[in-house]
C-alpha cells in the first residue's frame, strides 16, 4: 500500500536555524499517526513544509506521490495549531468558502457545510459570524473545514484543546469516521491519552529530531514504559537510552 | 479559476456584508447633508435677524453737516434726514435707548474722511448695519451727480467680463471643461480615502488571526492576492456607484426645486469632454488605484499588522502634498517642485490629476507620469506576489531585506 505521506530526510532551516534535521517517516491510508513533541521541537514547521508554506532545505515531503501544491487542496485537510478562520463571516460561509477552496462546486460546498454542522449540532448556528460563537462552537467549525470534502490526508494539530470532555469525544468520532473512510491522520497532540486511544503509529521528535518511531506497541517497547507519556518524559528528560525506529 | 472566483467573492461579501462598511460610507455624505442643512438653517436665522435689522434701522436718525449726503437719497433709503440742530436732541434719546441709532455727518467729512454713528445697545450685527447705512448713503449722494440710476449702479457695482477662450484655433468652452476631468480627480481621492484601505486590512486581519496560514494551505498566494486585489475593485466600484447614486439625487433635486441651485446657463446635457484630458484622467485613476493598492498590499505583506497600519498614514498623506502647493502646481506648472511631485510615484497620481484638470499638463509630462506610475504599480506587485509566501505567515517581525530578495 503507498504511503499518503512520505517524508524521507527532510530537513529545514529558517534563517540560520536548523528547525528540522534529517526527519523521515510514513502515514498510511486509514492509520491515525500521532506526531509529538514539546512546544518549539519542529512540529508546525513540519507539516508547513508538507503543505508547501515552506520549502525544505534537503529531502522529500510528499503527499501522494508528490509535493504538495494548492493544485491537490481537494486532498487534504488541515487543522492549524493556531485557528484560523474568518471571524466576520457566518459558519455556514467559512465552511463553504474552504469546501470551494478544495474544488468543490458552491452548492456542493453548502450540502456538505450543512451536514456537518448538524453533525455536531451547531445547524442553528450556521448564519450566525463566527466571532459569535464559542470557543468550542469555532473548533467544531475548524474541523468542519479540515473534514469539507472528505480529503485523504488530515492534519490535526491539537484539535481538541479547549473542548469538555463531550465534545472531545464528539470529535474524535468523527476522525475515526473519517480514518474508517481509508483517510490518514497526522494528529498532532499534548494529550498521551489521545494517543493511546488513537493513534496506530507515532514519531516523538526533540528539536528536530527523530527519537522514537513505530506503532504504540513497539515505542512502548523499545523504551521499557508503560506509557506514551512516560515514553515522552524520558526522551525529554534525558533519560532514556533507546534512540530512533523501533 | 474557480477558486479566484471564490477568493473575490469572499472578499467582496467580507466588506459590503459589513453593517460597519455602509455605516462610514452614509456617515460621510450624511455630515456634508448636516452641516449643509445646518447652513440652511442658520442662512433662514439670518434672514430673520436681519428682517429685524431692517426694521430698527428705520428709527436710525440721520443728520447730516457736511453738505455732502442727498436728503433726497436718504429718504429714498426709508431713512429720516433732521437738521443739524436736532443733533444734540438726538444723540440724547439714542443714550437713553429712545432711539436706535443716529448716523452723523460732520462738517470737516471732506477733509477728515469720518462720519460718526451712535448706537442704542450692544448688537453687533445692528451696529455694522448702521455703519454700513452710513457708507452707503454717503457713497450714494456722492455718485448722484453721475446721472441715471442705471450709471450710478454700474459705477457701484462695475461689469462683469464675458470670456471667449480659444484653443488650438478654436473657441473653447471655458471653466466648464474641468468639470469631467475634476470628477475623475474628486473619483480618486474618494477612492485613496475609502478604498485602498481595504487591501491593507484584508492582508493584515487575515495575518493577525491566523487565517492566512488556511488560506494559503488551499490556494496558491498569487490567486490569493489577485483575488483580495480584484475584490478591492469591486468595493470600490460599489462606493463610487453608491456616491454616485446620492451625487446625481443631489444633481436631480438640484435641477428641480429650489432646495439647492446649480450655476446660471449651467447644462449638464452639453456638457464639453476633452478626449485626451479625460483619456489621461481615467489613466492616472487606474493606474494610480493599482499603484496605491499594491502599495498598501506590499506594507500589510511585510510588516506586522500595527506597524503595517501606522505605516499605511504615508499613503494617506503624501499624495495630498500637490495641495499644499496648489498655487504653483496652478500657475507655475514647470517650477522644480511641481516637477519632482508630477513625476514622483506617490504623489505623481495626485499632482497629474490636479494638473490634468486645470489644463497646465502637456501630453509629453502626462504620458511620462503615467508611465513612472505604471512601471512603479506593476514592479509593487511583482514584490508583493513574489514576497507574499514569506511575509504571510510571519506574524510577529517585519520581513528583512535579505528575506525579500532572497531566492527561496
Amino acid at each position: 500500500m503507498k504511503p499518503t505521506v512520505y517524508v524521507k530526510d527532510f530537513s529545514l532551516t529558517l534563517g540560520q536555524k536548523e528547525i528540522v534535521h534529517k526527519l523521515s517517516f510514513e502515514v498510511k491510508p486509514g492509520e491515525v499517526f500521532a506526531f509529538l513533541g514539546a512546544n518549539g521541537s519542529g512540529k508546525t514547521s513540519t507539516v508547513r513544509s508538507l503543505l508547501g508554506l515552506y520549502e525544505a532545505t534537503k529531502g522529500k515531503t510528499y503527499i501522494n506521490g508528490r509535493q504538495y501544491t494548492a493544485k491537490d487542496a481537494h486532498s487534504v485537510g488541515y487543522l492549524p495549531e493556531e485557528r484560523g478562520l474568518y471571524t466576520r463571516v457566518s459558519a455556514i460561509d467559512n465552511l463553504m468558502y474552504f469546501g470551494e477552496m478544495k474544488g468543490m462546486t458552491r452548492s456542493e460546498a453548502r450540502k456538505a457545510g450543512m451536514e456537518f454542522l448538524a453533525e455536531v449540532g451547531l445547524e442553528d448556528k450556521a448564519n450566525l459570524k463566527l466571532k459569535k460563537l464559542s470557543g468550542g462552537q469555532q473548533q467544531k467549525i475548524q474541523l468542519g473545514v479540515a473534514v469539507m470534502g472528505n480529503p485523504s490526508l488530515l492534519i490535526l494539530d491539537e484539535p481538541t484543546k479547549g473542548l469538555d470532555p463531550v465534545n472531545r469525544k464528539l470529535l474524535l468520532d468523527i476522525v475515526e469516521k473519517h480514518t474508517d473512510k481509508g483517510a490518514a491522520v497526522i494528529y498532532i497532540t499534548h494529550l498521551m491519552e489521545e494517543v493511546e486511544r488513537l493513534a496506530d503509529r507515532l514519531i516523538i521528535i526533540k528539536d528536530g529530531r527523530s527519537e522514537a518511531y513505530g506503532t504504540v506497541k513497539e515505542v512502548k517497547k523499545k523504551f521499557k514504559a508503560s506509557s506514551i507519556e512516560d515514553v515522552f518524559v524520558s526522551i525529554y528528560n534525558g533519560t532514556s537510552k533507546a534512540k530512533g525506529n523501533a | 479559476m474557480s477558486r479566484l472566483r471564490s477568493v473575490i467573492r469572499h472578499e467582496y461579501f467580507t466588506v459590503v456584508k459589513q453593517k460597519g462598511f455602509w455605516a462610514y460610507m452614509i456617515s460621510m455624505p450624511a455630515i456634508f447633508l448636516l452641516i449643509f442643512v445646518l447652513f440652511g438653517f442658520i442662512g433662514q436665522s439670518n434672514n430673520t435677524s436681519l428682517e429685524k435689522v431692517a426694521s430698527d434701522l428705520k428709527n436710525v436718525a440721520v443728520v447730516d453737516a457736511s453738505g455732502l449726503v442727498s436728503s433726497d437719497i436718504v429718504k429714498s433709503s426709508g431713512q429720516t434726514p433732521y437738521p443739524v440742530s436736532d443733533y444734540d436732541k438726538l444723540k440724547k434719546e439714542v443714550e437713553a435707548g429712545d432711539r436706535k441709532g443716529l448716523i452723523y455727518y460732520p462738517t470737516d467729512l471732506l477733509q477728515t474722511a469720518k462720519y460718526e454713528t451712535y448706537i442704542s445697545g450692544v448688537d453687533f450685527t445692528f451696529s455694522s448695519s448702521v455703519d454700513a447705512l452710513g457708507g452707503a448713503l454717503l457713497q450714494s449722494s456722492l455718485y448722484a451727480p453721475i446721472g441715471s440710476g442705471e450709471k450710478i449702479m454700474l459705477a457701484q457695482q462695475g461689469a462683469t467680463s464675458v470670456t471667449t477662450t480659444y484653443a488650438n484655433g478654436t473657441t473653447s468652452v471655458g471653466f466648464t471643461r474641468f468639470i469631467v476631468p475634476g470628477a475623475i480627480a474628486v473619483m480618486f481621492l474618494i477612492i485613496l480615502m475609502f478604498s485602498i484601505g481595504y487591501i491593507l486590512t484584508s492582508i493584515a486581519d487575515e495575518k493577525e488571526n491566523r487565517s492566512m496560514e488556511m488560506a494559503l494551505t488551499y490556494l496558491s498566494p498569487r490567486t490569493l492576492i489577485i483575488g483580495k486585489l480584484i475584490g478591492v475593485v469591486l468595493i470600490t466600484l460599489t462606493q463610487l456607484l453608491f456616491f454616485g447614486l446620492l451625487g446625481a439625487i443631489a444633481i436631480l433635486i438640484a435641477v428641480n426645486t429650489d432646495f439647492m441651485q446649480l450655476p446660471a446657463n449651467f447644462d449638464l446635457s452639453s456638457l464639453p469632454i476633452d478626449p485626451v484630458s479625460v483619456l489621461f484622467g481615467l489613466g492616472f485613476l487606474i493606474v494610480g488605484f493599482i499603484l496605491f493598492a499594491a502599495l498598501m498590499a506590499f506594507i500589510a505583506v511585510l510588516l506586522p499588522a500595527k506597524q503595517a497600519n501606522n505605516f499605511s498614514a504615508l499613503f494617506y498623506i503624501l499624495p495630498f502634498v500637490p495641495f499644499w502647493f496648489m498655487a504653483t502646481v496652478l500657475t507655475d506648472p514647470s517650477n522644480p517642485v511641481v516637477q519632482f511631485i508630477t513625476y514622483f510615484p506617490i504623489t505623481a497620481p495626485t499632482t497629474s490629476l490636479v494638473r490634468n484638470t486645470v489644463g497646465n499638463l502637456s501630453v509629453g509630462e502626462a504620458t511620462l507620469s503615467l508611465a513612472i506610475m505604471t512601471v512603479v504599480a506593476v514592479l509593487t506587485l511583482w514584490l508583493v506576489i513574489k514576497v507574499f509566501p514569506k511575509g504571510a505567515l510571519e506574524f510577529q517581525n517585519p520581513l528583512s531585506l535579505r528575506t525579500i530578495f532572497s531566492k527561496k
